[in-house]
């Protein structure tokens, strides 16, 4: 359905976007993964026709994205990584002056999205908050119930309510056999919705793979606080990866020897355990090592 | 044609335009009023106390007889290249640079619209606000004339000379609107919207001060003659000529550009 092929995009700077290929078929939900600045925007606004490849092309729906971007734009929904609108309007007024623009009449899915996402339409686009925007920018992607959509960091500023009820959309949206192309710095957002990610790094994808191989191969964080030097010596006596935090208090990783973790645990006086919050960093640690990050 | 762009735009820029009209035809009707049928001693007296390099640089030398004539030297000098000129820069620079420079240009291609159906309809727009300007300061123009001295205005050449200006200000908006079509960021496209037209001012107001009145030639604006289309001269019509076809040469140009740029939204 999206197809990119060897697209590359170098701007004056030499930064841009090298060789990158990847296609999201028909009724998946494919993650679009990197830090800030990798170049998914840059991919993004090529497949969005805002700009010409330097080489390579890409489709959607077998239509050239730089010449037939009318034609796209009648199944495509697209939200954009910066919300930018017309800012004297109100909410509501946006989303009309845009359903007028796209010709349609029927407005009940849009007041359906209103409801759901708990927006105040009619207040002045200006004065909203970001998160305010980012559900206005998020309706007026969905209400002409497009059957591809493509979303550029879209959970960007929402409050986790939000976040959830975001997610649960795109999942009744993918079983309703909508393509959709998801572009996000939070490995955890893409974990919940997408079958397959594409991961970029400094404009070069460095895999495109099942979510559940990179999750497999993602090593989790463990902030474990002990009692004294004695247990701190067991856990070093136990063979699992770790790094010292602190005078008695350790970093372990492991990909999926839980086992070893628990009985050495079980072994030591506990104090705290707490997950570390999970990055694309480890992800790239798995890739490139450490020194890559 | 997007009539529902078309309509926003309106929205967006009536504000400025009105202002700037009223401005005008509120000049106007003091410049009407300062006419005296009998003669124009009176002004002709003031004037002799002003610094003649100061009113050559105005273009205020030649007050001439008629109405029509005084009108063109108060009204069609200076400030026509003051407030028609402040809406087409904003006009021009909001329609499609701001849109570019903010990103929310990326919301109106993502309606389905074409790049080039959105350009021509803010090109259409561009067009229609100075239009619109001039077409209520022909209509205010002859009702304040007529109300104050019946019969005194030559309506036909008054009409005219607001055409003659009309076409002027289409080659003005002409360079507006292909800045605002070329520009990267809202800097680029103020600066070259006001740049050459006010640039093109100066040289005119150096030419018309000076000794060195070839200076005011290089203007685009010494295409501009009215008191040559009072006198009949056939000038004003290569004047007129020369403004529609850079028009459309900036109008098409700027368009094409637009419709094949990489655009950062």
């Amino acid at each position: 359905m999206i197809e990119i092929n060897k697209l590359s995009k170098i701007y004056s700077n030499g930064k841009g976007v090298f060789d990158v290929s990847f296609r999201v078929s028909q009724g998946e939900v494919f993650g679009f993964l990197g830090p800030n600045g990798a170049g998914k925007t840059t991919t993004i606004r090529n497949l969005l026709g805002f700009t010409s490849p330097t080489s390579g092309s890409c489709s959607i729906g077998g239509l050239d994205c730089r010449t037939k971007t009318a034609e796209i734009q009648q199944k495509l929904g697209y939200v954009p990584g910066e919300m930018a609108f017309f800012d004297n309007m109100t909410g509501m007024q946006f989303m009309k002056f845009v359903s007028d623009m796209r010709g349609m009449k029927d407005t009940k899915l849009r007041d359906r999205l209103i409801d759901r996402f708990e927006l105040e339409s009619d207040r002045k686009i200006r004065k909203m908050s970001k998160g305010m925007k980012q559900k206005v920018g998020l309706i007026t992607a969905f209400m002409h119930d497009p059957a591809i959509l493509i979303l550029d960091e879209p959970t960007n500023g929402l409050d986790p309510l939000m976040q959830k009820r975001f997610i649960k959309l795109i999942i009744e949206e993918k079983q309703r056999g909508k393509t959709i192309l998801m572009s996000s710095h939070i490995f955890d957002e893409v974990d919940r919705t997408c079958e397959r990610a594409a991961i970029i790094r400094e404009g070069k994808i460095v895999a495109v793979s099942e979510i559940a191989s990179l999750k497999s191969s993602l090593r989790k964080s463990y902030l474990v606080t002990v009692a004294g030097i004695s247990d701190i010596e067991k856990i070093k006596a136990s063979g699992l990866e770790f790094n010292m935090a602190d005078d008695n208090r350790v970093e372990i990783f492991i990909s999926n020897d839980y086992k070893k973790m628990c009985s050495t645990l079980a072994a030591c006086n506990v104090t705290s355990l707490d997950v570390a919050v999970q990055t694309l960093e480890q992800i790239f640690i798995r890739y490139y090592g450490k020194e890559a990050v | 044609m997007s009539w529902t762009l078309f309509k926003s735009n309106i929205k967006t820029n009536r504000t400025i335009w009105i202002i700037m009209t009223l401005i005008f035809i509120f000049y106007f009707s003091t410049t009407g009023s300062v006419y005296d049928p009998q003669g124009s001693q009176m002004l002709e007296d003031m004037m002799k106390m002003m610094p003649q390099e100061l009113i050559d640089a105005f273009g205020f030398s030649s007050i001439g007889t008629t109405l029509l004539t005084m009108l063109i030297s108060f009204m069609y000098g200076m400030l026509l290249f003051m407030f028609p000129l402040i809406i087409s820069i904003v006009v021009n620079h909001r329609i499609l640079a701001k849109h570019i420079d903010k990103g929310s240009m990326a919301y109106l291609l993502c309606t389905t619209n074409s790049r080039k159906k959105i350009a021509l309809t803010q090109a259409m727009f561009s067009l229609a606000s100075i239009t619109a300007f001039f077409a209520v300061i022909s209509v205010f123009g002859i009702l304040i004339c007529e109300g104050m001295f019946p019969g005194e205005l030559d309506i036909g050449k008054f009409i005219f000379l607001n055409f003659y200006a009309l076409l002027m200000y289409f080659a003005i908006g002409g360079i507006g609107f292909f800045a605002s079509c070329i520009a990267t960021e809202s800097k680029h496209s103020l600066g070259l919207g006001i740049g050459i037209p006010v640039g093109f001012l100066v040289l005119q107001m150096l030419g018309n001060s000076t000794n060195s009145r070839w200076i005011g030639n290089l203007s685009m604006y010494a295409l501009f003659d009215p008191n040559k289309l009072v006198e009949g001269d056939s000038f004003i019509y290569i004047g007129m000529i020369a403004f529609i076809l850079s028009a459309a040469a900036l109008y098409t140009g700027g368009i094409a550009i637009f419709n094949k740029r990489d655009l950062h939204i």
